[in-house]
């Protein structure tokens, strides 16, 4: 139903979104990579961050998970008191899943995109339990010490196919939606 | 004297007359042949003239006949030409006569339908911001989700209570199987007892563990649901916002 090109294209749409949203600072270094499936998860007993983006066509979910190690918390907390971590990822994801909802416009016309909602990470074991079409993980690394990792799960309803324009891609770099 | 000299004078009168007279005579014989002699080459020349103008004269007879056939035949066509100008003036006066009607009655349907446009422009918006109220629905699905969710969180704290008697009911059967077999023969009804209540509390910990899961997929289940709903009705609000716009700009166009 997703052809393999548009599940390339999802993973790299997604790729871009994390690297332009999930580094604070400008200069800080945001690396992606694919996770085979087999692998293990950050942990199950921690929370995660669900966002849907919506068509006639399919749903994709993102999900963060959460890793509650001194590293991820002090990039991402500092010295802030007032959020606590999943507070402040579900801006951060808010604000990915946005600049990735914004770049399938381009290929989608009709798309809308939920609000962040945190759940147990023992949820994940029933991601197949959405029939999704495509499913994939990453492990996302910022400066080489704050860790987390995502999932995308995108359920099609009826042939999926699209190519990326990854220049238009790139040229994006930078341009934030804000939601 | 006298006599002879009136008969000298009227003879030599008489010979000097008569002598004029040939004189004269001679003279006017030459002019006469001489002026006949003019008036023949004159009257050559005079023919000839009249015959050249004849011949002029009967070309120009035959050119004016042709001309003035021509002449005819050309005015035929004039009039025809003439005719046939008269016949399209009054039929282009009539096609004016006809373009202003029509354009009237076009200006008219124009107007017309320039109207039921508008009204059908209006009534499309009415809806478009009626259907627009839908988010509201959207708000109380949301709050039922909230709901639901605060339900399942509620469920699983229940489990995880009833999971924690369950393994504190798994350690008294198996310190009770354990005091049984202390007691040798007299307990061994009482080991019997105890392996039930085992059995129970292991298979309560296997439906424990088996709710706490479906609690889990069933958040997943209500919050992909939930927000897929949510996401949808964003999507919709969005589509709608861009008909509102179009709509806004097509009436400002008709106006």
């Amino acid at each position: 139903m997703i052809s393999q090109q548009a599940k390339q294209g999802i993973d790299y749409i997604f790729s871009q979104s994390v690297r332009k949203t999930l580094a604070l600072n400008p200069d800080d270094v945001c690396n992606i990579e694919m996770l085979p499936g087999n692998a293990g998860h950050i942990s199950m007993e921690k929370g995660i961050v669900v966002l849907t983006i919506s068509s006639f066509l399919f749903k994709v979910l993102a999900i963060f998970h959460i890793g509650e190690d001194a590293e991820t918390r002090n990039y991402f907390l500092g010295k802030s008191v007032n959020k606590s971590l999943i507070e402040v990822f579900s801006e951060v994801g808010n604000l990915c899943t946005g600049a990735m909802n914004h770049e399938l416009l381009r290929y989608f016309p009709h798309l809308g995109m939920s609000t962040p909602y945190t759940l147990s990470g023992r949820c994940l074991t029933f991601l197949n339990e959405l029939n999704p079409g495509h499913l994939s993980r990453h492990a996302i690394t910022i400066n080489g010490s704050a860790r987390l990792q995502a999932t995308l799960c995108m359920c099609g309803y009826a042939p999926i196919d699209f190519a990326v324009d990854k220049t238009a891609a790139e040229r994006n770099t930078g341009e934030l939606e804000l939601f | 004297m006298i006599f002879c000299y009136l008969v000298a004078t009227i003879l030599g009168g008489a010979l000097c007359s008569a002598a004029a007279y040939l004189m004269f005579n001679a003279r006017y014989v030459k002019d006469v042949a001489q002026l006949q002699t003019g008036f023949n080459a004159q009257l050559g020349a005079s023919n000839s003239t009249h015959e050249r103008l004849s011949a002029e004269l009967t070309a120009c007879a035959l050119a004016k006949s042709e001309s003035e056939y021509e002449n005819s035949s050309l005015r035929a066509r004039l009039d025809e030409s003439l005719a046939t100008i008269d016949q399209f003036n009054a039929r282009l006066a009539d096609l004016q006569n006809e373009i202003v009607a029509e354009r009237l009655s076009s200006a008219a349907i124009q107007e017309k339908l320039k109207a039921a446009l508008s009204q059908q422009m209006k009534e499309l918006a009415d809806e478009a911001a009626r259907l627009k109220k839908v988010a509201v629905t959207f708000e109380h699905w949301h709050e039922e989700m909230t709901s639901l969710m605060e339900q399942n969180s509620h469920m699983r704290s229940k489990n995880q209570e009833f999971a924690t008697i369950v393994k504190h009911v798994i350690l008294v059967a198996l310190n009770a199987s354990i005091e049984a077999a202390r007691a040798g023969e007299s307990g061994r009804e009482f080991a019997v007892v105890a392996d039930q209540v085992k059995s129970l509390a292991g298979r309560s910990e296997i439906l424990s563990t088996e709710y706490g899961n479906s609690l889990h997929k069933n958040d997943l289940l209500t919050t992909v649901t939930f927000q897929d709903i949510q996401a949808s009705g964003k999507m919709m609000m969005a589509a709608l916002s861009a008909m509102d716009t179009k709509i806004s700009q097509l009436r400002s166009t008709l106006h």
